[in-house]
């Protein structure tokens, strides 16, 4: 019988299919068009959850022109979707808590459109502890480099606390100051295009379409209070929010317009608002040769 | 001109059905001599043996896991080069653990790696779907969240068996470590048992793009290869024995390639030799 060792010997190890932590992605971005994406928002938000249902959409066809053209990281999709998939599971499974990383695990997923060359999303889906130490000033998001390589940001709201009045101003706030920040940073890109993503809605839908507060003039109040004032300062966000509805499958709404936002080609080049400098030196200083 | 050609498929997929009567129908060619010429394999104990099972309208035995036949076919057709198609016969079991262990044998390894192309088989009654929400929740006693937050997170986390995931996710993955392995290699789905998917799916392709959709992607805009459907049997072993066993064995085979339906395997041997 063969030891361990010679055992060893005689297999190779193939790709896990885990997340791959953002230092070793390069494999991935330097062969082909890469978008990487940061998923924040609060704790429970249902980020994790919105991630790996963008994968298992694909499992019942394409999405919008989308095409699934494989996956790095099918191992850690499916470690995220057997909450889902446990027959005996709840209706709001728990799914594993994100730890907070400088060196983020990003879920990847290759996608093609029509004709189209083969591109690649690099997802961090970030953990909602990091958003709430920003929110709290603890960290700042200068300290974190991976901000300004992102393509895309997609804040993610708990809808079902959207529901309740008495959460919800304190939640669009949040968000708000949050935003309010990036578009301040100097290492975002200004080019980065932010979404913004109402998730987990789902289970008050399914309770008969009552939604205590979630009307239209939630989605205004959105608007009015976030996109508004933050597109003004200057920040490339889309101007609608994003609803995701992911269950069931035939029922699923909105995962087209998140994987066009996450893949847009050309964001919409927004030069942050700076105060003009003027410059003190004239003409003369050039021709006496004077710097 | 030599040909390897690796069998892959999960337990019970149909991969010895398949070599036990295209031995079958090479060992035929090699008798009746018309257009062919073929030398089968040196030791032939263990196929002769499947073979006589199929023939037979018997279930077949399982392939050992530990255990990898090797059949050398020489074939020569027409004005063609001698073809040799070396083809091993691997257990299901063998490509679930590369799944769930991550790690490949090195003898498997190379087969992989000297391969032209694969022959991967998927029997249709075999499929796990993905399980829908709906699903879930028709099973949950409670739709509504407990109010108790405590409750709520002491909730057991499920354990985690990737080898439950739906069989397209598994199908793709392994797919992905062949092309690692062997970036230019060229893989043929092949739907077995075809006479058991109902007659509403017209094309093996159709019946891979409604079933499993995201490998239907994936072979696509990879430019992987094709999907063909295979009825090796002639139709249920079990319900249809005794109309079976009134059939000549090669008359039991029909290969489709999506357009028209073959009797025996010249058009998938055709497929095999094509150099694209």
């Amino acid at each position: 019988m063969a030891s361990e060792s010679e055992q060893e010997e005689n297999t190779l190890d193939v790709y896990t299919g885990a997340e791959i932590p953002l230092s070793r992605s390069y494999s991935i971005s330097s062969s082909q068009e890469t978008k990487l994406v940061l998923i924040l928002g609060p704790v429970d938000a249902g980020k994790t959850t919105l991630v790996s249902r963008v994968f298992d959409q694909f499992h019942n066809g394409p999405i919008g022109h989308w095409r699934f053209a494989g996956s790095e990281t099918i191992v850690g999709y499916e470690s995220v979707l057997r909450h889902h998939r446990n027959k005996k599971a709840t209706a709001t499974p728990n799914v594993d808590r994100t730890p907070i990383k400088l060196d983020p695990d990003l879920f990847h997923i290759n996608l093609k459109k029509g004709d189209e060359e083969i591109k690649a999303a690099l997802i961090a889906n970030l953990s909602g502890e990091l958003f709430n130490n920003l929110i709290q000033s603890n960290e700042t998001i200068e300290d974190i480099d991976y901000f300004q390589r992102a393509s895309h940001i997609s804040m993610v709201l708990d809808g079902s606390k959207l529901t309740n009045k008495a959460n919800r101003s304190s939640e669009l706030r949040n968000t708000y100051l949050f935003l309010e920040r990036l578009s301040k940073a100097k290492h975002v890109s200004s080019s980065a295009l932010v979404s913004i993503i109402v998730a987990k809605t789902d289970i008050f839908r399914k309770l008969g379409g009552k939604i205590d507060g979630f009307t239209d003039e939630t989605i205004k109040k959105i608007k009015d209070e976030i996109i508004a004032p933050l597109k003004k300062n200057g920040l490339n966000i889309l101007n609608e929010p994003l609803e995701v509805i992911s269950e069931p499958f035939d029922m699923s709404t909105g995962f087209k317009e998140v994987i066009d936002s996450w893949m847009s080609e050309v964001v919409q080049q927004v030069v942050l608002v700076k105060k003009p400098i003027k410059s003190t030196r004239t003409i003369d200083h050039y021709k006496a040769g004077k710097k | 001109m030599k040909r390897n050609i690796f069998i892959a498929g999960f337990p019970s997929a149909g991969k010895t059905t398949f070599l036990a009567s295209l031995f079958h129908v090479l060992d035929e060619k090699r008798r009746d001599s018309k257009g062919y010429y073929v030398e089968l394999p040196e030791d032939i104990t263990y196929i002769n043996k499947v073979r006589d099972q199929w023939a037979g309208v018997n279930e077949l035995e399982r392939t050992r896991t530990q255990v990898v036949e090797e059949l050398l076919f020489k074939i020569k057709k027409d004005q063609l080069d001698a073809l040799e198609l070396s083809i091993p016969d691997f257990s299901g079991e063998l490509f679930r653990a590369i799944l769930k262990e991550r790690k490949i044998e090195k003898t498997t390894l190379d087969r992989i790696k000297s391969s032209d192309k694969i022959l991967f088989f998927i029997h249709p009654e075999n499929i796990q779907g993905p399980i829908r929400m709906d699903e879930v929740i028709a099973n949950t006693e409670a739709i509504v969240p407990s109010t108790d937050p405590v409750a709520e997170k002491s909730k057991p986390l499920v354990e985690f068996e990737y080898l439950e995931a739906p069989t397209q996710t598994l199908i793709v993955d392994l797919f992905q470590i062949f092309r690692k392995l062997k970036p230019t290699v060229k893989i043929a789905v092949i739907v077995s048992a075809w006479d058991v998917v109902p007659s509403t799916y017209k094309t093996p392709s159709s019946f891979i793009e409604k079933n499993l959709s995201m490998l239907s992607q994936f072979l696509a805009t990879n430019e992987l290869g094709q999907v063909f459907g295979l009825s090796a049997n002639g139709g249920d072993i079990e319900k249809d024995r005794e109309q079976i066993l009134n059939m000549e064995p090669s008359e039991r085979i029909t290969f489709y390639d999506g357009t028209s339906s073959y009797s025996g395997y010249d058009r998938l041997i055709e497929w095999l030799i094509d150099e694209k």
